[in-house]
């Protein structure tokens, strides 16, 4: 209901504007005429108010609207499951934020980036990860595949196939951040330097 | 909307936002729920000076029929998330039966995300 409302208002202010578009583009509105009426409108204090007011009831109404409508787009995406006291539906920016702190926890990985679609078949993750040098790609993509699809299983209660297919973007220098890092610190740890007695 | 009980001296009527903001502290008190989701129109209420908060808990009652709760909740990560909703469902059914006498007819738990 409220969506075929919000959709409503959002036609009446496109066709407004085109048919105003329209009688200006064909000369159907005198511009003389027009100009008298703006004119009063910018003058008049009574006019003004009625305009602004009506501006601000516009804002408001295309904010609620778009929220209306966003609110819809994402309640479809959405993985549900019923229980005894009722409907319990997963977004799959949840499923997004679970994979990512997943493969956070992972020291192999530098930064991860989670895409989750919900088809018919079942699942589609598209994991796209930044690696350290040292690790064996094969090996660990795989071990990472199988770690998201049963972590999803537990934590989401899923039976649905689940299909991860991960994307390496880049592969960065471990040891050469590390040596960096050990250079900084062995910089600052000089304790009392700079100290005169 | 708002539900009524009649008794001798009058009429008690309970605000569906009473019903909402106790939906809120139940779920709050299940182990594994991080946070009750906000929207716009909670947090405008709580700028504007309404202190109790009930976030973008929605609470519907049709015709004749019994009250509906749809909460939105972010969950703490490590937890198993049907064993979570379902633990929130108990608890604020239990939580609005006991303190407004209100049977539910559904109560709809909507995961928004997962966070520490």
């Amino acid at each position: 209901m409220k969506t075929a409302l919000s959709i409503l208002f959002y036609t009446i202010i496109f066709a407004f504007i085109g048919t105003l578009a329209m009688a200006f583009a064909f000369h159907l509105i005198d511009i003389n005429e027009l100009m008298t009426q703006l004119a009063y409108a910018y003058n008049d204090l009574r006019m003004r108010l009625i305009t602004g007011l009506s501006g601000l009831v516009f804002i408001l109404l295309s904010f609620s609207a778009t929220q209306v409508i966003t609110g819809k787009i994402q309640r479809e995406k959405t993985i549900a499951f019923n229980n005894p006291n009722g409907q319990v539906t997963i977004t799959l920016s949840a499923v997004e934020d679970l994979i990512k702190r997943l493969a956070h926890q992972l020291s192999e990985i530098k930064d991860a980036k989670a895409d989750v679609k919900a088809t018919k078949k079942g699942i589609d993750i598209r994991l796209r990860v930044v690696l350290r040098s040292e690790t064996n790609i094969p090996d660990f993509t795989a071990r990472l595949q199988d770690l998201i699809a049963s972590k999803i299983q537990e934590v989401f209660g899923i039976d649905e196939p689940i299909n991860v297919k991960i994307h390496v973007a880049k592969i960065i220098g471990f040891e050469d951040k590390q040596k960096k890092r050990s250079e900084k610190n062995e910089e600052i740890d000089v304790p009392y330097q700079g100290l005169k007695i | 909307m708002r539900e009524e009980e009649k008794t001798d001296f009058g009429t008690i009527k309970i605000h569906n936002n009473v019903i909402a903001s106790i939906a809120y502290l139940a779920a709050l008190e299940v182990d594994g729920v991080s946070r009750i989701c906000d929207d716009i129109k909670s947090r405008i209420a709580y700028l504007i000076g309404k202190k109790t908060k009930c976030g973008a808990i929605d609470t519907k009652t049709e015709k004749n029929e019994n009250m509906s709760i749809t909460v939105p909740i972010i969950v703490k990560y490590g937890y198993n998330i049907p064993e979570v909703a379902l633990k929130v469902q108990e608890k604020i059914k239990t939580a609005v039966e006991q303190a407004a006498d209100i049977p539910l007819k559904d109560i709809v738990v909507k995961i928004k995300g997962v966070e520490k």
